[in-house]
Order: structure tokens, then C-alpha cells, then sequence
């Protein structure tokens, strides 16, 4: 028998226990000497391709894995246990936490502010995992009988994907309530009323004279756009740019003679000239009254020289007594 | 009558047909022969094996540690790169599939699970079996030719004590720890090229392969090396025995070890696999 070369035997031996050894530590033991919470959840829905073992996430990070899964027969719902290791939660100081009851008191303030845990896919391929995040529902769920201290409940609530899932299955039942039947049936006399108007020598006229009228516009629009060249265009811009810079100057001038013009002084002036207007027309009543008066003096002067003209000369004759004197 | 006459039509056809069945009959009672033998062979085994562990015989650590040498550690090299190419193989077919759906993470998954469960065991009972299960029928096979079998027989040397006992010790050693290093191997294939052509991020693989594969998946495969070891090695050992003295019966004992071996390493594997499943695992 040939010679055992000791040494090679003896590095394959204590290489391969020591691999051996490291491997199981490194897959199996590693998990062993990690503190975890127990979390409990419970869900309504499905919780299909959500298997043991797999992840929990909180927002996003993986924190732990679902340790069991359960059907309580009282109320039905899934029973879903998970082991997180608390481990991954590090305070600001990155200090991770040390005792499992900091990590339930956590918790327990989180779920006031709607930390809800849900079963979100994880690809295309089917596979579930556990997400922790927080729901917009907020409203306290009923703690469920957990006899074990250890345990911290945790709500859940539905995932996205079984609210579209749900509103997509309400759509359809919607759907399948509707009536196609009738409504193809009144599409139908719809199409055959329409068939009727169109095929009607009216509508084919008023179309005709619509073609016309088409047509004309467009020649119009062709003379218009002959006619407005773009340096016409841009003389009448340039036309009305001026127009504008000349009604800015009147507006500027006749602001610098509203300004010299001193309303306010010309105001009271033409007040106080009313006032005195508003005087005058008494003064001026009681002349004309006056003229008046001696207007029919001097008509009754002339109607007396016209019937007694020499009393111009003798003056005024007295008025006889009697008739006959 | 007639039946005579029909029998004596058919006579040319009916001795063929005959000749088959007779074919199909010897080799049911040959195989079935062969496996009472290979029962009968565990059999003494199994009692040697308990023999020695209660103190009524000697183990020859001389010889345990000789095949040790020749089986593990010389064997080391050629399971250490056959694995590692598996694990390359294996990892460049499922990069081409996983990339088509965005998956490549997963080839972490696939790796590490074929190999530590199926191709690492497998691949290394396989070298073992062109090795070991060969070099013990020859040896065992070359042994009975000279005679040497049964003249320990004659000094009232239990044979199997001598040259079996040592065998199987030192594969159920060394083949599990040629199914460590093998698994190594196989998952560093796959992280060459889901690092190198995948683009994942070293430590991400890494982390991957730490959070997917568990102790049981590397137990299993294991477990499986250990039942290969005994397989391999009984069958080589029982080859040797059943050669016939020529030397071409030795030859025929080498090479009847290699296909048995297989064959009885991929049965067993099969139940295994079927086991782990029906177990859960």
C-alpha cells in the first residue's frame, strides 16, 4: 500500500469541518443569536403566495420573516406570524435597540400614527411579502384575544392591489348589470333614423349650399390674404403704433393742461360768481318790474298825446264834473 | 389436435418469441439475484460495522486514512473545478432566462438551491464514483484473482472487516467534505457571473445568499453526500467480490461498479428529493 501523505490529508480534513462549520453558522446559527420580536397580524383577505419564511419589510427594508401562517377558524381570518429582529431599528445616536419592549412601545405609538401591515407582491412571479407602512386609515381596530405577553399585534389593512382588484370586480358586476340588449336595439333605430336624415335631399341641399359657401369663404380668404400683404400689414401696424403714440401725447398734454389749468381755483371762482349771479337775479327782477312800470307810464303818455296832443303844450286839463260841461 | 398443428406452424416464430421471454425472465432473476446479494452484502456490513462499534474488532486506521487520501484529499482538486464550472454554467443559463424578465437577483436563488441541494452532492458522487467506486472494484477485484480474498478468509480474517470497513469509513468522511468544498464552489461559479455579466453588486449577492439558503438546504445536501458515500462504496466493494478470477472479469467489475454506482446514486437521489419535499424541505 502506497504512503498516505499526511499533511494533504490532514489540510483536506480540518479545511473541509472547518467550511462545514462555517457554512452552518453562516446559514443557519446566524439567525439564532439575533433578538426578534414576535409581531401578530390578521388578515381578511387572500393571502395567496404569501409563504413561511417569507420577507417583512418596513417601508421597504427587510426586517424579519413570516415565521407561521394560520386559520382561525372562529372568525376565519388568516393568522399571520412574523419574527422581526429588532436589530434593524437603530435610534439617531445609531444605536440599535436593545430591548424587545422599547421596540413594542414603538410600535405601539407607530400604529396610533396608522402603521398597518399589508401583503404586497413582490414581481411578476406570484411571491408575497409582508409590508409595514403607513395606511391613511387610522380609526383603532379591535384587539384580538393574544393570550401570550409576548406578542405585539399588529393591524393590517388591504393592499392596493386588492383595492383595485375590488373596484375592478365592482366595475364588472356594474358592467354585467347593463342592459346591451336594449341599448344595441335603440342604437340600431338610432342608426336607421340617421341613415333616413342623411339620405333626405334637404340636408343633401343645405350640404351643397355649405360646399358653396365653403368655397367662397376660401376665396375669400385667398382675396383677404391677397390683399393684406405682410408690408400692408406692417404699414398699418406701424400706421396704428403712431395713431397710439399720438393719443399718448394728447393724453400727456391735456394731463399738463388739466394740471396748469387750476381747476380748483376756477371752481371756487365760478362759485363765488354764481352767488353772485344768484343776487343779481333779484335786483335785476325788480328793474325790470320798474321798467316795466314805466313803460305803460309812456305808453299811457303817448296814448294821451295821441288823443289830446295840445295838452302837450296847455298840459294836463282837469276832468269835468259832469259829462255835459 | 388443431392446437398441435398451429403450435407446429408457428414453431420458426414461436422459438424466437420463446428466446425473448426466456431473455426478459433470465435477466429479472439475474438483477433480482443481484440485488438479494447487494442486500445480503449490507447485511454483513451493517454487522461488521456494529461489531466494531462495540469493541469486537479493530478498525485499520492505516487503510482508512490511505483511502481518505486517495478518495478526498486527491479528489480535491477536480471537485473544486468541475463545481466551479457547474456553478458558471448553470449561472450563465439562468442569467439568459432571468434577465428576459428583469429578474436577475434571482439567480442567487437558483444557484444556491441546485447546487447545494441537487448538483454539488451529485457532481462530487459522480467524480467519486469514476474514482473511488472504480479503484475499489479493481482493487477488491484484482485481490480475488490473486486469491488473496480467500486466503484471508482462511486465516479466518473476516474480509469485509479488512477491505471494506476502511473504505466506507473514510468516504463517509471525505465525501461530505468534498460536498462542503464542492458546494463552495458551485456558488462562487454563479457569483463570478452574476457579478461579472449580471452586473449585481458583489455584496448584494452576497446578502442574497446568506437570506435564501438555509442550514436545512445545506444539511440536505449533506445528508444526500453521506447516502452516495455508502452507495458508491458498497457497490464498489461488492463488484470487486463478485469478479470473476480473469482479468477481464476485473475489468468488467470496474466498469459494472461505475454504472451501478450511477444508477443507484440518481434512484436514491430521486427518493430523496421526493422525501425532502413530502417533509417540507
Amino acid at each position: 500500500m502506497a504512503a498516505v501523505n499526511k499533511f494533504r490529508l490532514g489540510i483536506f480534513v480540518l479545511s473541509g469541518v472547518a467550511l462545514l462549520i462555517v457554512c452552518i453558522a453562516l446559514l443557519g446559527l446566524r439567525g439564532s443569536f439575533v433578538k426578534k420580536a414576535h409581531l401578530v397580524s390578521y388578515m381578511n383577505d387572500t393571502v395567496q403566495g404569501l409563504n413561511k419564511g417569507a420577507a417583512v419589510k418596513y417601508k421597504g427594508v427587510p426586517v424579519g420573516s413570516v415565521t407561521d401562517l394560520s386559520i382561525q377558524i372562529d372568525d376565519k381570518l388568516v393568522r399571520v406570524d412574523m419574527a422581526v429582529e429588532i436589530r434593524c431599528f437603530t435610534n439617531k445616536k445609531q444605536r440599535n435597540l436593545e430591548k424587545i419592549e422599547s421596540f413594542y412601545k414603538f410600535l405601539e405609538k407607530e400604529v396610533q400614527s396608522g402603521l398597518r401591515c399589508t401583503v404586497e407582491y413582490s414581481g411578476i412571479t406570484g411571491m408575497r411579502y409582508i409590508e409595514m407602512n403607513y395606511a391613511n386609515d387610522t380609526t383603532p381596530h379591535d384587539h384580538p384575544d393574544i393570550l401570550d405577553p409576548e406578542v405585539f399585534y399588529l393591524p393590517s389593512a388591504s393592499s392596493k392591489i386588492t383595492d383595485i382588484v375590488k373596484l375592478v370586480t365592482m366595475s364588472l358586476e356594474k358592467i354585467s348589470k347593463v342592459n346591451f340588449d336594449s341599448i344595441s336595439e335603440k342604437l340600431e333605430d338610432s342608426l336607421s333614423s340617421m341613415k333616413s336624415l342623411l339620405t333626405d335631399p334637404k340636408l343633401r341641399n343645405s350640404i351643397e349650399r355649405l360646399e358653396k359657401l365653403s368655397g367662397n369663404l376660401d376665396q375669400a380668404t385667398s382675396e383677404v390674404a391677397k390683399v393684406l400683404t405682410e408690408e400692408k400689414l406692417q404699414g398699418l401696424i406701424n400706421n396704428l403704433n403712431e395713431a397710439i403714440g399720438t393719443i399718448d401725447d394728447l393724453g400727456k398734454l391735456s394731463k399738463s393742461v388739466l394740471q396748469n389749468s387750476k381747476v380748483p381755483e376756477t371752481t371756487g371762482a365760478i362759485r363765488l360768481a354764481s352767488t353772485s349771479v344768484i343776487g343779481l337775479e333779484d335786483n335785476l327782477k325788480l328793474t325790470l318790474q320798474k321798467l316795466n312800470n314805466a313803460i305803460d307810464s309812456i305808453t299811457e303818455l303817448a296814448n294821451s298825446l295821441e288823443e289830446d296832443p295840445g295838452s302837450l303844450l296847455r298840459g294836463k286839463q282837469k276832468q269835468p264834473i259832469f259829462k255835459n260841461q | 389436435m388443431n392446437f398441435h398443428v398451429t403450435l407446429n406452424a408457428m414453431s420458426g416464430k414461436r422459438s424466437k418469441f420463446r428466446d425473448y421471454v426466456e431473455l426478459v425472465g433470465a435477466r429479472y432473476l439475474e438483477y433480482r439475484a443481484d440485488m438479494r446479494e447487494m442486500v445480503e452484502f449490507l447485511g454483513e456490513v451493517a454487522q461488521i460495522c456494529w461489531k466494531t462499534l462495540r469493541g469486537k474488532g479493530k478498525i485499520r486506521w492505516g487503510d482508512t486514512f490511505y483511502y481518505m487520501d486517495l478518495c478526498g484529499a486527491q479528489a480535491l482538486a477536480i471537485v473544486t473545478l468541475i463545481c466551479l464550472l457547474m456553478g458558471l454554467i448553470m449561472g450563465f443559463q439562468g442569467a439568459v432566462i432571468l434577465r428576459t424578465y428583469g429578474a436577475e437577483l434571482f439567480i442567487v436563488d437558483m444557484v444556491g438551491f441546485v447546487i447545494l441541494k441537487e448538483m454539488g452532492p451529485l457532481m462530487v458522487a459522480m467524480i467519486a464514483t469514476g474514482r473511488a467506486g472504480s479503484a475499489f472494484a479493481a482493487e477488491i477485484g484484482t485481490m480475488k484473482v490473486n486469491e488473496e480474498v480467500n486466503a484471508l478468509a482462511t486465516m479466518g480474517i473476516e474480509p469485509l472487516r479488512i477491505l471494506v470497513l476502511p473504505k466506507l469509513l473514510a468516504m463517509l468522511v471525505t465525501i461530505p467534505l468534498l460536498t462542503v468544498f464542492g458546494d463552495i464552489c458551485g456558488i462562487l461559479g454563479g457569483f463570478v457571473v452574476g457579478t461579472g455579466l449580471m452586473d449585481i453588486p458583489p455584496v448584494a449577492y452576497y446578502s442574497r445568499t446568506v437570506e435564501v439558503l438555509t442550514a436545512s438546504t445545506f444539511m440536505i445536501g449533506i445528508v444526500k453526500s453521506i447516502v452516495f458515500a455508502v452507495i458508491i462504496t458498497l457497490v464498489g466493494c461488492i463488484r470487486g467480490f463478485q469478479s470473476s478470477t480473469d482479468a477481464q472479469g476485473v475489468g468488467r467489475a470496474t466498469t459494472s461498479s461505475v454504472v451501478t454506482s450511477i444508477f443507484l446514486i440518481v434512484i436514491a437521489d430521486a427518493i430523496m428529493t421526493i422525501l425532502c419535499y413530502l417533509l417540507g424541505y
